[in-house]
């Protein structure tokens, strides 16, 4: 673990993300920020800034017109990351499952680390989810299990071209 | 059964603008959405307006068996928040409105009308 | 002087709970054109109500439309099907209906309130203001079993009902919520810093709300009385004394204060509608399968929502049409723009309290 990982784990942010579901589970993310759930006593905060997140909360089905900007905002945070899928539409659709705008699930499109149930989540399932995301950030960065840098055939794979 | 208290003006599209201009006043009336349904390959449109004053009052300009290549007239000179709803028309049903763009809502090219029943 | 430059806001912005892109062209921090997109949300719903779901079901889609607003289309829905299945709800049932709405518009309001705060400037106020909506959300949970999606609404009446310990808790926490209110109103009015971000921001006259169609608090903050609660019968408004709330001003600030007006107003029906609870049923049984077709409006927390429904005597419905309070919002939203500076386009943008999974469902 290198010197700047130590703090980076008392201290996760987070980059939040709807990508079409109705939005019930980001109003419980706002829920969770204020005081009667207070998720900052885990040191997380919501910063919208992709370049300086280590975890991404995505909520909603990805819907096709979200598709590239949420391949996008992936690929510019840093490594190491985890994405964490909010909801039952973030599980494979849902209740918006096989509608024609709608891709399915966040892990059709990004790789997938913590789900969190129900719909909408209960802001104590949510924290559950953000400490178990925090334990995986730890060991992905203990472990060096990450690229260092994108190689081309991922960024192919991803379907995102540099602008 | 539909509500007894909502009017219909059955007119044709190339009067439908005529009117509306000649009917509308924006101090009483609220004009609220444009609708279209699918009547099995003819396409039926409701423009639909509401009243301030009187209570559960509504009034629709309808205009029956429209066909799905004809230009439909837009009617946002004289209501200017009217245009969402002719780019929807558009984009849903795949028909041309004047004065109009694709792809407000649907930006896949491979989605075509997804309200029409034979696409 | 000064060059064109062009500032995206959004799809993915700090302030902006949801995906919405407005790209604005400035010169020398003022905004002279704007472009925006609200097609991010766009998943296809009122195909899906038509080929998926049976009339029984398509409540749970459509309520899914949007999570504040959720309550505002189960009822759109529900008071439109039952219009064509010819069924009516028992008072009671129509009282626990009417008592949902206002929770939820209390909680959505406060919500929206505490957002202009907070990209004003204000992050404690926005502190208070969601811990204060923390009261309303154990309500909703006390009474339906969930906090976001209630799905209390079924066809003929309600799923559950509020007993006696019930109705004295809610009593209790909604006056205790009523002072927290007052409180947090107090400073709006009064405060002098807030008023120098709010105050003359994004005017909007009564004669461009009417003639740009402005529906909601939006409206009603520039004076125009228009409410489809009073507009239109779908529950017992009129037996426990609801009045429009209005000002006249116009800006960001009128906004803020007509929301924070109407929770008020909603504490006070919510308390009336609790000590007339009818004594009753709360759901009666139907007969059949929906035919012809219906026009609904409804009042959602941000202005009319409009039903369409048509049915054909298949299990099945043949349209579905909704045309939600920001859909009708964004046209002036886009006009206002124009002469602002870049820096209040937050709070303009938050002061209609746009919500996009309803715009393009
Ligand atoms: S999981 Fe449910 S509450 Fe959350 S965004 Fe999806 S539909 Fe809305």
């Amino acid at each position: 673990m290198g010197f700047f990982s130590k703090f980076r784990k008392k201290s996760p942010w987070i980059l939040h993300y709807n990508t079409g579901g109705c939005n019930g589970c980001d109003i419980e993310i706002l829920a969770t920020l204020a005081p009667k759930y207070d998720i900052e006593r885990f040191g997380a905060l919501n910063r919208g800034n992709p370049k300086q997140a280590d975890i991404l909360l995505v909520t909603g089905p990805v819907t096709k017109n979200c598709r590239d900007v949420l391949r996008r905002l992936y690929l510019e945070m840093p490594e190491p990351k985890v994405v964490v899928a909010m909801g039952a539409c973030g599980h494979g659709g849902g209740v918006f499952r096989h509608l024609y705008n709608v891709e399915n699930g966040v892990d059709n499109i990004i790789p997938v680390d913590v789900w969190i149930p129900g719909c909408a989540p209960n802001p104590r399932a949510l924290i559950d989810g953000i400490v178990e995301a925090i334990k995986i950030w730890e060991k992905k960065s203990k472990d060096k299990e990450y690229m260092k840098n994108h190689s081309k055939e991922m960024i192919k794979n991803l379907g995102v071209n540099d602008d | 059964m539909i509500n007894p208290n909502v009017e219909i003006f059955e007119t044709t599209l190339e009067k439908v603008v005529e009117d509306i201009k000649n009917w509308y006043d924006y101090k009483k009336y609220h004009y609220v959405t444009i609708n279209g349904v699918d009547e099995g390959g003819k396409l039926r449109i409701d423009w639909i307006f509401a009243d301030y004053n009187e209570k559960n009052k509504m009034y629709v300009f309808r205009v029956t068996d429209v066909s799905f290549d004809t230009l439909i007239p837009s009617i946002a000179n004289i209501i200017p928040s009217a245009w969402m709803a002719e780019w929807e028309l558009r984009d849903m049903f795949d028909v041309e409105v004047e004065n109009t763009q694709k792809g407000i809502f649907i930006k896949d090219p491979n989605i075509v009308a997804p309200l029409r029943k034979d696409k | 002087m000064g060059n064109k430059i062009v500032v995206p806001f959004g799809s993915q912005h700090i302030a902006l709970p949801e995906p919405v892109s407005f790209l604005f062209d400035t010169k020398n921090e003022i905004i002279t054109n704007v472009k925006v997109d609200v097609g991010y949300v766009h998943r296809g719903i009122e195909k899906a109500a038509i080929t998926k779901f049976e009339f029984t079901n398509v409540s749970y889609l459509l309520t899914r439309i949007c999570g504040f607003c959720s309550i505002t289309h189960a009822g759109g829905y529900h008071h439109g099907i039952e219009k064509l299945l010819d069924v009516e709800a028992p008072k009671r049932a129509e009282y626990i209906r009417l008592i949902i709405t206002e929770l939820d518009r209390i909680h959505s309001h406060l919500l929206a309130n505490a957002h202009v705060a907070e990209v004003a400037g204000y992050e404690n106020l926005f502190m208070q203001g969601v811990k204060d909506r923390e009261i309303v959300m154990d309500l909703l949970e006390n009474i339906t079993g969930n906090r976001i999606q209630y799905d209390i609404y079924t066809i003929g009446g309600v799923r559950r009902d509020i007993s006696k310990e019930t109705a004295e808790y809610i009593k209790k926490q909604l006056l205790k919520l009523k002072d927290k209110v007052l409180k947090v109103y107090d400073f709006y009015d009064t405060d002098y810093t807030f008023g120098l971000k709010t105050k003359g921001i994004s005017y909007i006259s009564l004669d461009d709300a009417k003639k740009y169609n402005v529906v909601g608090p939006i409206a009603r903050a520039s004076g125009l009385a228009t409410d489809a609660r009073a507009e239109f019968d779908y529950l017992p408004y009129d037996e426990v004394g609801f009045e429009i709330q209005t000002r006249t001003e116009g800006d960001v600030w009128a906004r803020n204060i007509v929301r924070q007006m109407e929770v008020i107003h909603s504490i006070d029906l919510i308390l009336r509608a609790i000590d007339n609870l009818p004594e009753g049923d709360i759901k009666v049984k139907y007969k059949g399968r929906p035919k012809g077709e219906t026009f609904v409006r409804v009042e959602a927390p941000r202005g009319e929502c409009f039903y369409y429904l048509k049915g054909n005597g298949t299990k099945v419905l043949e349209r579905v049409r909704v045309r939600v309070p920001t859909y009708s919002n964004i046209p002036i939203l886009k006009e206002l723009f124009v002469g602002e500076k870049y820096s209040d386009a937050q709070p303009i943008v938050l002061s209609f309290d746009p919500c996009m999974s309803c715009t393009a469902r």
